[in-house]
């Protein structure tokens, strides 16, 4: 018998049934109380204040969403060739780390044209695409979506400097082309290890509220959670830390992308 | 093993400022115990992993009390410090697949008085188990502070250092998740 209720009496329910009986409690109770008392009384290391969304290095669980990637170096010499990469692919000067991060008119007309091509191609089905250094990928979603969905690319730009003197230096860059209000979790085929995870919602005043989690095989491994409001042209710094290969920055911008042609 | 304290929060840890004694402290803690080891066993979903973390964010939490400057209120302080600890756990837990707690079922802890009842508490504990361990760990967090524990979007939002728009958002994701998982046993 499965009495029908409603979910969150479900829940509720599941978490009473779950919580640990009164003996356990106590042996928990007693387990802390004991850890407090007998922790060293060396100058205690800071408990964090908050889990701030541009503290880089917190290590992150990215959920099995099981997205089948197709990953199709397709188009590659169409787009690959048109959308401007930087033009200096390993070095970022000092200050202009920001303009790298900033899409040009150039880049969003290919963007655009990718986009609507492979949705054509697809009836619609387009899920996202993700436009690395020299390849590119996608993946389909299980039915079209509507014609209304707002599309936007939003770029990724990671740089390195290994001490204050030295230049940027540029180690991931990737461009996603996605709907906003999905969530999507894209597994960079180049390594298995790196996971983006984007999920994009624009707010009534044209903003748009952009929450990222990435787990880049790159630096010996670069996991982040950000979540900001980012303006169309705007790129914003989303992330920054110390790391044993030097300053790490992350950058991010937005751009809508123009509706279906028809 | 309870302390006698019936002062707010604030009042417990500016007498434990004050006058540096631990049962201030201990009352503290044992106030938050229960909720802090539910919260983090449905995020881990791994009981003896609940308890060692439980353990771990106490500790944490006595030796950063004094720094607790009041701008928040002490509640949301150990529940971020809480969320952070279950965060990072399943962060290296991830990358760590051969961890024997990955993802352990666990067992339903009935009284074992209607056999055929706890059967289907298994089973159904089992599919909301399944249900949840199929969320993204943030979709997971924002149920389980809002609709478990019934925390507002808002403080969730500050608990998890994300906007509004994003929590309402993992919200909205999360529970349409559940709903398609759980769907045979919804009205």
């Amino acid at each position: 018998m499965k009495p029908h209720r409603t979910l969150d009496t479900l829940l509720k329910d599941w978490a009473h049934r779950s919580a640990p009986d009164f003996a356990s409690r106590r042996k928990l109770e007693a387990a802390v109380v004991a850890r407090i008392k007998t922790r060293p009384h060396a100058p205690p290391s800071p408990a964090p204040s908050a889990r701030s969304p541009v503290n880089p290095w917190l290590q992150l669980a990215w959920g099995a969403t099981g997205l089948a990637v197709a990953s199709l170096v397709l188009l590659a010499c169409l787009h690959l060739g048109q959308a401007p990469r930087p033009r200096d692919p390993d070095m970022v000067s000092n200050g202009l780390e920001m303009d790298r991060a900033r899409f040009s008119g150039a880049e969003l007309d290919a963007h655009l044209l990718v986009l609507d091509e492979l949705d054509r191609l697809f009836n619609g089905r387009l899920s996202w695409v993700r436009v690395g250094e020299a390849s590119l990928d996608f993946d389909l979603a299980p039915r079209s979506s509507p014609a209304s969905a707002q599309r936007v690319a939003v770029r990724l730009l990671v740089v390195v400097r290994p001490d204050p003197e030295a230049r940027w230096q540029r180690v991931y860059s990737s461009d996603f082309l996605v709907q906003a209000d999905d969530y999507i979790t894209i597994a960079d085929p180049i390594s298995k290890d790196s996971r983006i995870g984007l999920w994009i919602h624009r707010l009534p005043d044209g903003h748009f509220v952009v929450d990222t989690e990435f787990n880049l095989d790159v630096r010996g491994g670069l996991s982040a959670h950000s979540s900001h409001v980012l303006s169309s042209g705007q790129p914003r710094r989303v992330a920054r830390a110390m790391t044993p290969h030097g300053e790490v920055r992350v950058y991010q911008s937005i751009e809508p992308l123009a509706s279906r042609k028809g | 093993m309870e302390a006698d304290w019936s002062g707010s929060d604030e009042a417990l840890i500016e007498a434990y400022r004050d006058g540096g004694q631990p049962d201030h402290l201990d009352a503290l803690i044992l106030r938050y115990i229960p909720t802090v080891r539910n919260m983090l066993y449905q995020i881990v979903l791994n009981h003896a992993d609940a308890d060692d973390l439980t353990q771990e964010v106490f500790v944490r939490v006595a030796n950063g009390i004094g720094r607790f400057n009041g701008n928040a209120r002490f509640s949301t302080w150990l529940y971020r410090i809480t969320m952070n600890q279950a965060h990072d756990f399943l962060g290296r837990r991830k990358r760590n697949p051969a961890a024997p707690s990955e993802f352990a079922p666990e067992p339903v802890t009935g009284d074992g008085h209607d056999p055929g009842g706890t059967v289907a508490a298994i089973e159904l504990d089992d599919r909301i188990q399944a249900a949840l361990q199929g969320l993204n760990p943030r979709l997971r967090a924002a149920i389980v502070l809002t609709m478990i524990q019934g925390i507002s979007a808002t403080e969730a939002a500050r608990i998890e250092s994300c906007t509004l728009a994003t929590m309402y958002w993992r919200i909205h994701e999360a529970r349409r998740q559940l709903k398609r998982q759980l769907a045979e046993y919804l009205t």
